[in-house]
């Protein structure tokens, strides 16, 4: 493989000397990947909520991630995909706290184009993409900071029908909490965003896929918010890994515990996704900074059979030290369905590891 | 602006070569052992001094009273420019203006020609120095991810004239934005996510090698306010092409229309819907129900689609029109019928603007038509010999009392015959014509008016530059620069528009001749008689000389239900 850095270098040489050959621009490619992976949506145009905007199609068979809005919730709710074609689509499901839902494309509104060759990004790692196999981890894309990264969606509605949708240019600047609030409501989401320098906090781009450079899927345009620390409208995706833990469990609610870790509860709908819950109940009474210590475990849960106790200190999860309550929810949450979870603990003055094998449903 | 234009093609040339040294020299450089550094250096390098090149012909545009503002480009080295209708909207009373350059000073702006309906107006430095200028570039070849420059005064940052720069990539090409009340419509235009903002209405958008590919001019904007939120819009170069010769020539331009509107069916198809009673559609025997396939070569996918495509060309511009009906496929060249600007005030030409452009077109037409040593010489007889299949069939002569007739060998009124299928055809009958006084009775009217196109075109070629009169001769625009049947053959970069002067007859007819920018050759004579509302049309195919001018030597003459070829094979000066 070509070592990443001639890779970006070759991409800005030919975005000021492209012009002589008919060069790739460094871009396209990305470009046609994003746009062929985005659709456009048509909804319920709510109040000062506009009736349109994208989504990012996560399976061939019409599964579109996207941020919940009202115009999901119109009965009429229509996916148009790059080529034109136009769908009926319904809401399935959404995530309170991240504001993600997962739409479903049910059916062509003419013709019978069949759902189950949709070009999509291949989010769970099932391989059917062909465009993500040769990537060398299909699931974790590489992105440095400094990255090129590129949004696909349609902001303003600018495309329509098989139009190709506008594409938004940056650099990857920064991995960081949300803190932040639609009007003046608090963001229930202060997980990890990717701030980008390109403009995507525009009406209609929330749902756009936000791709690197080789094309793969690295996060998602997340709904329109306003920075508690700026007060300006902030420009930032839902990084990858956040994505693939509610697809995975919207896709599979039945076989996921719902965590009740999140004081927003379950979703409307149901939606218990991908929450791994091992039976641990955190003490989270107090100020802000708590440190992750083990208050109950629930009789008979994973963490139980396991040997977890109350007054445990947790220090690290798979690896990853976690030194407050927000770092271990975080880790928490990134516990695919079927891994076991390694966690070190701190019991008294000793420090032992526990592994909670992983849930067999 | 054909010398400038010229000029402008050679500046293109070099940079061309420029480039691909440079490109070249790059690629070598990217060896393997070459340090990355290096070699983003170098591309920075080039980056800036493409920057520094095309910054000296960035104009800020002001009022009369140096208020106001917007951004502008020089695209010859005569001072003209080129921005934005809505900038010089409010400088039209005195239309006058202020320009300034890189350089620091002010130089006093004309505003010249006016195209509301696709936000485009030029305007012109006055000065008698050469002018920076950039050449104008192929907007059809830029693709989504280009690199692009803007140029512009944005929030009228500028207290020396220098312009902000801000870049970006391409974000959307053929995107359509409607216009309010019938004017400002971005059609077909291209889409950038380099920061615009107030002030940078008229102002360049660059390419990677120094070329304008566009105006830039509009913006989306949210509830935050009216700047830059990563979707700015300009007007495609190949558009702003196409309504330079008009806006040179100070006229408010018009947009050309089919008079047709579309719908999409089902099926994806695109049908005419609504074909307007004068529409050129319905003259051309299109009726409502037949699908529209193509445009000039372009398939149209829908009917928004149509609309942008067609707002893209000038009027009395012809277009490939592909129609099928029933199963039938049907071609035929259109030409599009003016939508007049929407607009709240009275537009009077500028007449002076417009003989200096006559004077230019002609100047350029007698240098590529005169030899040196008969520039003096004032031939006012002679004889063509017209050859049809290789076969004289007559003379066209052209008497010393300015009249015209065609006879055959024996001096008789000739005839032109086509052999179709073994049978003579006649296709023309020259009884005793008199162009200026048709007297032959048996002359249709469109073999008169195929005459009088002549007339015109060897008037041209034979009355010297000083005598000829300026008054009744009116620019009225641009022509496109090859033969409409011949444009689906894609070119490299798209031609300068051939421009179109106009002649009142005394017998009510409008004569247009085409000029050709690059060799300033004549190239279309056509004929309108508004009476009738017939037309002819003659392509002068090739030149050559024929003793001391060079004269058209195959003529393709089309009428409404004729269609023939005369090849002049010499020229004799009568006694």
């Amino acid at each position: 493989m070509i070592p990443r850095s001639t890779v970006i270098v070759f991409g800005m040489i030919l975005l000021w000397g492209g012009g002589v050959a008919p060069a790739d621009n460094g871009f396209e490619r990305a470009i046609s990947a994003a746009r062929a992976r985005s659709v456009k949506l048509y909804g319920l145009k709510v109040g000062q909520q506009v009736g349109y905007g994208t989504g990012t199609i996560v399976s061939a068979g019409g599964d579109i991630l996207t941020v919940y809005s009202l115009l999901l919730e119109s009965n009429k709710l229509r996916a148009v995909t790059s080529d034109g074609t136009r769908y009926h689509a319904e809401l399935v499901t959404f995530d309170r706290r991240t504001q993600l839902a997962l739409i479903k494309m049910t059916r062509a509104l003419e013709g019978d184009s069949s759902i189950g060759s949709l070009p999509f990004f291949d989010l769970v790692c099932s391989g059917d993409d062909t465009a993500e196999k040769s990537s060398s981890d299909p699931c974790e894309p590489e992105l440095l900071l400094g990255d090129w990264v590129l949004a696909a969606g349609n902001p303003f509605k600018i495309a329509e029908g098989a139009e190709p949708v506008s594409i938004a240019h940056g650099v990857y600047s920064a991995r960081a909490r949300l803190d932040a609030r639609r009007k003046v409501r608090e963001f229930p989401y202060h997980g990890d965003v990717l701030v980008i320098d390109a403009v995507t906090s525009n009406p209609g781009a929330p749902g756009s896929p936000l791709v690197n450079l080789d094309g793969k899927l690295v996060g998602m345009i997340g709904r329109l918010v306003v920075s508690n620390l700026t007060h300006t409208k902030f420009d930032y995706a839902i990084p990858r890994d956040v994505l693939r833990s509610f697809l995975i469990g919207a896709k599979n609610p039945r076989d996921s515990v719902v965590a009740n870790t999140d004081p927003s509860g379950p979703t409307r709908r149901d939606g218990g996704f991908a929450r791994v819950d091992p039976g641990i109940r955190l003490t989270r009474t107090g100020y802000m900074k708590l440190p992750p210590l083990v208050e109950r475990v629930r009789r008979g849960s994973p963490a139980a059979k396991a040997g977890v106790r109350p007054d445990d200190l947790i220090l690290s999860i798979n690896g990853h030290r976690v030194a407050d309550l927000q770092s271990y929810d975080k880790r928490i949450a990134q516990v695919a369905q079927g891994e076991p979870i390694d966690l070190v603990i701190q019991r008294k003055k000793n420090v032992i590891t526990i592994r909670i094998p992983a849930e067999t449903p | 602006m054909v010398t400038a234009l010229n000029s402008s093609g050679r500046v293109h040339a070099v940079l061309s070569c420029f480039c691909s040294a440079l490109f070249f020299g790059v690629a070598l450089s990217a060896a393997p052992r070459t340090d990355d550094a290096d070699i983003v250096a170098h591309d920075e390098m080039r980056r800036i001094e493409m920057i520094e090149r095309v910054t000296p012909a960035s104009v800020c545009v002001y009022d009369d009273n140096k208020r106001g503002g917007g951004s502008g480009a020089l695209i010859d080295p005569d001072g003209y420019g080129i921005t934005n209708f809505h900038v010089v909207a409010k400088m039209l009373g005195e239309r006058r203006g202020w320009g300034g350059l890189g350089d620091g000073e002010f130089y006093r702006m004309e505003v010249l020609g006016i195209d509301p309906t696709g936000d485009v107006a030029m305007f012109r430095l006055l000065d008698e120095q050469r002018f920076p200028s950039v050449p104008l570039g192929d907007s059809d070849a830029v693709r989504v991810g280009d690199p692009v420059v803007v140029l512009g005064d944005p929030f009228l940052l500028s207290e020396d004239n220098m312009p902000t720069v801000t870049t970006g990539i391409i974000t959307g090409v053929h995107r359509y934005q409607g216009g309010t009340k019938g004017n400002l419509i971005y059609s077909d235009c291209l889409q950038t996510d380099a920061p615009i903002n107030p002030g940078n209405s008229g102002g360049p958008l660059f390419n990677a090698r120094g070329e304008v590919i566009g105006i830039n001019g509009r913006i989306s904007v949210g509830e935050r306010g009216r700047f830059n939120v990563g979707l700015g819009y300009s007007i495609s170069s190949n558009q702003v092409r196409r309504f330079v010769p008009a806006l040179r020539a100070g006229l408010l331009a018009r947009h050309g229309t089919l008079d047709a509107t579309v719908i999409e069916k089902d099926d994806g198809t695109v049908v005419f819907d609504e074909i307007g009673s004068n529409s050129p559609v319905r003259a051309a025997g299109f009726r409502d129900g037949d699908r529209l396939v193509s445009l000039n070569g372009t398939a149209i996918r829908s009917a928004n689609h149509y609309i942008s495509i067609m707002g893209t060309f000038p009027e009395d511009w012809p277009l490939t029109v592909v129609v099928r009906h029933a199963s039938r496929r049907i071609e035929k060249v259109i030409r599009l019928v003016p939508v007049d600007p929407k607009i709240n005030f009275e537009y009077v030409a500028d007449r002076e603007a417009n003989v200096r452009q006559i004077k230019r077109v002609l100047r350029r037409f007698d240098k590529a038509t005169r030899t040196k040593q008969r520039s003096n010489s004032t031939a006012t007889a002679y004889s063509w010999a017209l050859t049809m299949n290789g076969d004289v069939q007559g003379f066209v002569e052209r008497g010393v009392d300015s009249t015209f007739r065609v006879v055959n060998q024996k001096g008789e009124p000739a005839r032109l015959v086509r052999i179709e299928d073994g049978a003579r055809k006649t296709i023309l009958t020259f009884d005793s014509l008199w162009a200026e006084r048709p007297d032959g009775q048996t002359l249709l009217p469109q073999q008169q008016m195929v005459f009088t196109a002549l007339y015109y075109l060897q008037s041209l070629l034979l009355v010297p530059v000083d005598e000829r009169d300026f008054n009744p001769v009116e620019h009225v625009g641009a022509d496109a620069p090859i033969s409409p049947s011949r444009l689906s053959a894609p070119d490299a970069s798209p031609p300068v528009p051939w421009e179109v002067l106009a002649w009142q007859t005394t017998g009510g007819l409008t004569i247009k001749v085409s000029f050709d920018g690059d060799s300033g050759l004549a190239r279309r004579v056509r004929a309108f008689d508004p009476a009738t509302d017939q037309h002819v049309s003659i392509e002068l195919l090739s030149h050559r000389q024929l003793g001391d001018v060079v004269w058209p030597s195959v003529l393709e003459v089309a009428t409404a239900d004729a269609r023939f070829t005369i090849e002049v094979q010499s020229v004799e000066r009568l006694p």
